[in-house]
C-alpha cells in the first residue's frame, strides 16, 4: 500500500513536469525583423604584401612586395528592408462594448471606436498631426463674434449608394437628433445652437427655430446660441455626422434596422460588412468613397467584456493585431523580451482626482484642502504602490490642455501640509475623522483609497474612515448628495477623461458651480471671471494665459487633488503601421485612414 | 422536490401522468414567487442601471431621457405588472444595453450555450462514470488514489483558473488552438471552453460515482448476487450499477440545468456567444429585464430538471412510485 502511494505520487509528479515542460518549451513565435542579413557579391580592390621571388644581380632574393588585385567577395550585409504591404490588408483589434445602439444620434458611447470610419463629418481631426483638417466642408467662414459659422461643402462627395452628399443630410441628422421623438441621450451635447435646447425640450415645436439653415446643396448655416470658437472642431464629432434620410425612412431605426450589413449608407471611407451585437462588427471599403483611399481591406473589431484584462492574451495567441495593456500587466510586458519591443504609451487626456465638499467643515478651509494635498506622496503613489501605470499629477489638468502650466505645479511637502493643517485649527489632525467613500470596481481603486488612508492618518495624524462601495451604488449616492444637498468629506478617485485639448471641456465644465461636475460646491470669483472670460476669449496665445492663470487659482485654492494623469498604453504587431492612440481619441477610437499592413 | 420515497406498488401510467402535470401545475407559483422576490430585490439594491460614473462627461439629460424611454419612471406597481402582463405574452423587454431584446438575446445565444453545455456534459459523463466506477472496483490501490487526486484537483479549482490556464498553455504558448471566439460546436474554437465545461462536473460525477458504488457493494442483495455463483461482471453491470446511479442522476440533473445555462467565466475568457455572459453582466448593468428574463429562465430549467431527475428515479428504482 504505502508502495503503491509513492509510485504513484512520483507517476503523478512526472505527468505533472510533463506537461509544465510542454508548456514552457513552446516555439518562440516568430519576430518580424524589419532588418534582414542578406550575402551581397562585391568587387574589393585588395592590397596585399606579396613574397616575391627576383633575381637580384644573379642571386635569387626573397623582396616583399606590394600588389594590387581586385577580387570579388562574399559579404554580409545588413540591409533595412523596404517595408512592402502585405497582400491581405485585415485588422483585429478589440472593442470594449457592443451592445447598445451604434446609431450616431441614439448611442452615448456605444460605436465610437469605429463610428468615424464609417462617416465623415463637416470637419475632422486628423490623429496623426492632432490638427482639425478638412472633411466634406471644403472651408468655413466663421463670424466675428463667433456665432455664425458657415459651412462650403465639397462637390463631388457622394454616399456609399451614388447619392450626393449635400447640405441637407447634416440638416437631417442634427435635428433628427434634436427631435424630443428620436430620445437621443446625446441631443444636449448640440445645445450651443440657437434655439437646439428649446426644441429638444420640447418648448418648442417648429424646427425652422433651431439654427441650421441650409443656403443651397452645398453652404450650410450654423447660428450658435451664444460665442463659441471651438465649435468647428465640435463638428467633427460623432453626434454632428451627416445621415442618409432616405435609407433611415426605408430601413427604419428600430434596433438600428438601417445599420445593418446591406442596409447601410455612409459617406465615409468604410460600410458596415458584418455585425453582430454583443460580438463584433467587421468594416469593409465603401468602394464610392471619393476622398483617399485607405489601404485597409477589412477589419474587425471583436468584442471583450473586460478589454483591459482580456485583450493582451488573445494578442499573444496571435488573435489580434493590437491590444491594450492594463496596469496589471505592465510589469511582464516590460520584461517580455518580444511584447516589450512593442509597447507603446501615450498620455491621454485625463486625470485622477479626490475631491472636497468645500462647504462641508473641516474641508471649507483651503488650508485643510491644501494640507490632505501635501501629505500625498505621489512619487510613492504611482511609482510604487500602482506600479507606474500612470504619471503622477502636480497640475489639476493634463500636458496639452489648454491651461497647463508647470509654472503652477504643486509643491511643498509634510512639513508644510502639517503646519497648514495646525494653522487651521487642527495640530497634529486631532480631532479629525473622515469619511471617504470609494468604489469596487477593480482592485486598483482600492489599492489607491488604502494608499490615501495611510498617508493622511500617517502625515497629518488624521482618522480617515474608508467606504467601499459597489460602482453604481457609490454613484447612486454621489447623486443623491447632489439631489439632497447633503454634506460629504472627501471623494476618493474620481477620473475625468476629456477627449479635447479644449480648455471649456476641461475648466468650465468641471468646475463652473453652473455645472459643477466634480461635485464640489466650489466657487472662487476670481477663477470664475478667468474661465467665463476665456471660453470666448478668441486670441488663443491670449487664452491659454487666462486658463494658465485660472489654473495657479485653482491649485491655491485646491477644490480638488489631482493624483495622477492617466497613460494609455498597448502593443501593436510590428507589421501595424499608421496605428495612433492621440488624446483626441480617448485611446480608444481607431482611425484607420492611416493604417496599413506592411507584408511579414 | 424529491418523490417521496413511499413504498407503494407501482400502479402505471396514469399516476405518472397525473404526477407530472401535479408537477408543471406548481411551477406557475413557483415562477410568480421567482419573478415578485427578483424583481423587489432588483429594485431595492442600489444604483440603477444608468448610474455610471464614467470617465467621460456624459450628458446630464442623459438618464432622464432614458429611464423615461424605458418606463422607469413609471410607479413601481405599475412596472411590476406590466412587465408580468408582457412576459405572458411571451414579450421580456427591451435590454437597456443591447439593441437585442430580452427574448432576442435567449433566442440567439441560448442555443450556443445549450450546444456547448451538452457536449461538456456528455464528455463528463463518459470520464467521470468510468473513472467512478475504476476508483470503486480497485478501491485503495494507486488507481484510486491518482482518481481522487484528480478529481479533487479539478473540483477545487474554480472554472475560471482553469479556462484561464487552458488557454494560456494551449493558446498563447503552444499556438495550437485560438484563444477565443466562435465558428460553431465542430470548430477548434470549442475545444477550450467545452473541456473547461467539462472538467468539473467530470470530477464531481467521479467523486458521486465512486462513494456511491462503495455503499451499493457493502449491501447484502450484492453478497447475495455472488454467493449464488453470479459472474463478477453481471454482478457490477445488474446489480451495482444501476443503484448506485440513483445518486448520481440528481447531480446531473442538477449540473445539467446549470451547464446549459452557460458559464459566465467561460464565456467571456473564450469569448462563446452564450447567454451566460449576460448572468453577470446584467446583474452589475442593473439591466433589470435581462435578470428577470434569465432568472424566470433559470427557474424553469432548474424545475424542469428536477422533474426529469425524479422520473428517472422510477426507472432506475421500481420501489419508487409517483402519486
Amino acid at each position: 500500500m504505502l508502495k503503491s502511494n509513492r509510485t504513484t505520487s512520483v507517476v503523478l509528479c512526472l505527468t505533472l513536469a510533463l506537461v509544465m515542460l510542454a508548456a514552457c518549451a513552446t516555439p518562440t513565435p516568430e519576430i518580424v525583423e524589419k532588418v534582414i542579413t542578406q550575402v551581397v557579391k562585391e568587387t574589393v580592390v585588395q592590397k596585399e604584401m606579396v613574397k616575391e621571388t627576383v633575381i637580384v644581380e644573379g642571386t635569387p632574393q626573397v623582396v616583399e612586395k606590394e600588389v594590387t588585385r581586385i577580387v570579388e567577395v562574399e559579404k554580409e550585409k545588413v540591409v533595412t528592408a523596404t517595408p512592402e504591404p502585405a497582400p491581405e490588408q485585415v485588422l483585429f483589434v478589440p472593442l470594449t462594448r457592443l451592445g447598445g445602439s451604434i446609431d450616431p444620434s441614439l448611442s452615448y458611447g456605444q460605436g465610437y471606436e469605429f463610428l468615424p470610419n464609417l462617416f465623415d463629418g463637416l470637419t475632422r481631426v486628423d490623429y496623426t498631426s492632432s490638427k482639425l483638417v478638412a472633411a466634406v466642408a471644403e472651408k468655413w467662414d466663421i463670424s466675428e463674434d463667433a456665432t455664425v459659422f458657415t459651412f462650403y461643402l465639397k462637390d463631388g462627395l457622394e454616399w456609399s449608394d451614388g447619392t450626393p452628399v449635400t447640405a441637407g443630410d447634416f440638416e437631417y441628422s442634427w435635428l433628427r437628433t434634436l427631435d424630443p421623438e428620436t430620445q437621443s441621450p446625446t441631443a444636449s451635447d448640440m445645445y450651443c445652437i440657437e434655439g437646439a435646447e428649446a426644441y429638444n425640450k420640447g418648448e418648442s415645436s417648429d424646427p425652422e427655430s433651431v439654427g441650421i439653415r441650409v443656403v443651397d446643396d452645398l453652404t450650410l448655416e450654423v447660428t450658435l446660441a451664444g460665442p463659441r470658437p471651438a465649435f468647428a472642431r465640435d463638428v467633427s464629432g460623432v453626434v454632428y455626422f451627416p445621415l442618409p434620410e432616405w435609407a433611415i425612412n426605408e430601413y427604419g431605426s428600430e434596433g438600428d434596422e438601417w445599420m445593418k450589413p446591406g442596409h447601410i449608407t455612409t459617406n465615409g471611407p468604410y460600410v458596415i460588412g458584418e455585425l453582430e451585437p454583443d460580438q463584433e462588427v467587421v468594416l469593409v471599403r465603401n468602394e464610392n468613397y471619393k476622398g483617399d483611399r485607405p489601404a485597409i481591406d477589412k477589419a474587425t473589431w471583436v468584442l471583450f467584456e473586460h478589454y483591459m484584462a482580456q485583450s493582451l492574451l488573445a494578442f499573444e495567441a496571435g488573435d489580434l493585431d493590437m491590444a491594450w495593456v492594463s496596469g496589471d500587466d505592465l510589469e511582464r510586458v516590460q520584461d517580455d523580451a518580444k511584447l516589450g519591443q512593442l509597447l507603446q504609451e501615450y498620455q491621454i487626456g485625463a486625470t485622477c482626482f479626490c475631491t472636497f465638499d468645500t462647504t462641508n467643515p473641516p474641508f471649507d478651509d483651503p488650508r485643510v484642502r491644501l494640507a490632505f494635498s501635501l501629505a500625498v506622496n505621489r512619487e510613492q503613489l504611482n511609482n510604487i504602490i500602482l506600479k507606474g501605470t500612470y504619471d503622477p499629477a502636480y497640475t489639476a489638468v493634463p500636458p496639452k490642455v489648454v491651461g497647463y502650466t508647470p509654472d503652477a505645479a504643486i509643491t511643498g511637502d509634510v512639513e508644510e501640509a502639517k503646519r497648514l493643517l495646525a494653522e487651521a485649527g487642527y495640530p497634529n489632525g486631532e480631532g479629525l475623522r473622515v469619511i471617504a467613500p470609494h468604489g469596487s470596481s477593480g482592485g486598483e481603486w482600492r489599492l489607491l483609497a488604502e494608499a490615501l488612508q495611510a498617508m493622511w492618518q500617517e502625515n497629518l495624524g488624521v482618522t480617515i474612515e474608508l467606504n467601499l462601495m459597489e460602482s453604481k451604488a457609490l454613484s447612486a449616492y454621489s447623486k443623491k448628495l447632489v439631489e439632497e444637498t447633503l454634506p460629504y468629506d472627501i471623494r476618493i478617485g474620481r477620473r475625468i477623461t476629456v477627449l479635447s485639448s479644449d480648455p471649456v471641456n476641461w475648466y468650465n465644465n468641471l468646475f463652473d458651480p453652473d455645472n459643477d461636475w466634480l461635485r464640489t460646491r466650489w466657487g472662487n470669483e476670481q477663477f470664475l471671471d478667468l474661465i467665463r472670460e476665456g471660453r470666448y476669449e478668441q486670441d488663443l496665445e491670449k487664452q491659454a494665459e487666462i486658463y494658465q492663470e485660472a489654473e495657479k487659482v485653482l491649485l491655491e485654492d485646491m477644490p480638488v487633488i489631482p493624483l495622477y494623469h492617466t497613460v494609455a498604453r498597448w502593443v501593436v504587431q510590428p507589421y501595424v503601421t499608421g496605428l495612433v492612440f492621440p488624446a483626441e481619441s480617448a485611446g480608444q477610437i481607431i482611425d484607420l485612414r492611416p493604417v496599413s499592413i506592411q507584408a511579414h | 422536490m424529491v418523490a417521496g420515497e413511499v413504498t407503494m406498488p407501482p400502479t402505471g401510467d396514469v399516476d405518472m401522468g397525473r404526477f407530472v402535470i401535479r408537477r408543471l401545475l406548481m411551477l406557475i407559483p413557483v415562477l410568480l414567487m421567482v419573478y415578485t422576490l427578483t424583481f423587489l430585490v432588483i429594485h431595492a439594491t442600489p444604483g440603477g442601471p444608468w448610474d455610471i460614473e464614467s470617465d467621460q462627461m456624459l450628458p446630464e439629460s442623459l438618464e432622464q431621457t432614458l429611464q423615461a424611454k424605458y418606463h422607469l419612471d413609471d410607479p413601481l406597481w405599475k412596472q411590476y405588472l406590466d412587465y408580468l402582463w408582457n412576459a405572458l405574452h411571451g414579450d421580456l423587454g427591451p435590454s437597456y444595453f443591447s439593441v437585442l431584446s430580452v427574448t432576442e438575446i435567449i433566442r440567439k445565444f441560448w442555443p450556443v450555450s445549450i450546444q456547448l453545455g451538452l457536449v461538456a456534459m456528455a464528455m463528463a459523463l463518459s470520464m467521470g462514470v468510468p473513472l467512478g466506477v475504476l476508483a470503486a472496483l480497485k478501491q485503495n490501490t494507486v488507481w484510486d488514489l491518482a482518481v481522487t487526486i484528480l478529481t479533487l484537483g479539478l473540483v477545487s479549482t474554480p472554472s475560471f483558473v482553469l479556462v484561464t490556464l487552458l488557454v494560456v498553455i494551449f493558446a498563447v504558448k503552444l499556438q495550437w488552438l485560438p484563444s477565443g471566439g466562435w465558428e460553431g460546436l465542430l470548430s477548434k474554437e470549442a475545444i477550450i471552453p467545452a473541456f473547461s465545461l467539462a472538467l468539473g462536473p467530470m470530477a464531481s460525477l467521479a467523486r458521486y460515482t465512486r462513494s456511491s458504488m462503495l455503499e451499493v457493494l457493502r449491501m447484502d442483495h450484492i453478497r447475495t448476487a455472488r454467493a449464488k455463483g453470479l459472474p463478477e461482471r453481471l454482478v457490477i453491470v445488474r446489480h451495482v450499477l444501476k443503484n448506485a446511479f440513483i445518486p448520481v442522476v440528481t447531480v446531473v440533473g442538477l449540473s445539467m440545468a446549470s451547464v446549459i445555462c452557460g458559464s459566465f467565466f467561460v464565456e467571456i475568457i473564450c469569448r462563446v456567444p452564450g447567454i451566460g455572459r449576460y448572468f453577470v453582466i446584467s446583474a452589475s448593468g442593473r439591466d433589470y429585464p435581462v435578470i428577470l428574463g434569465l432568472t424566470l429562465l433559470f427557474a424553469v430549467l432548474i424545475a424542469v430538471a428536477n422533474l426529469g431527475v425524479d422520473l428517472l428515479y422510477g426507472f432506475l428504482d421500481p420501489r419508487i412510485t409517483y402519486e
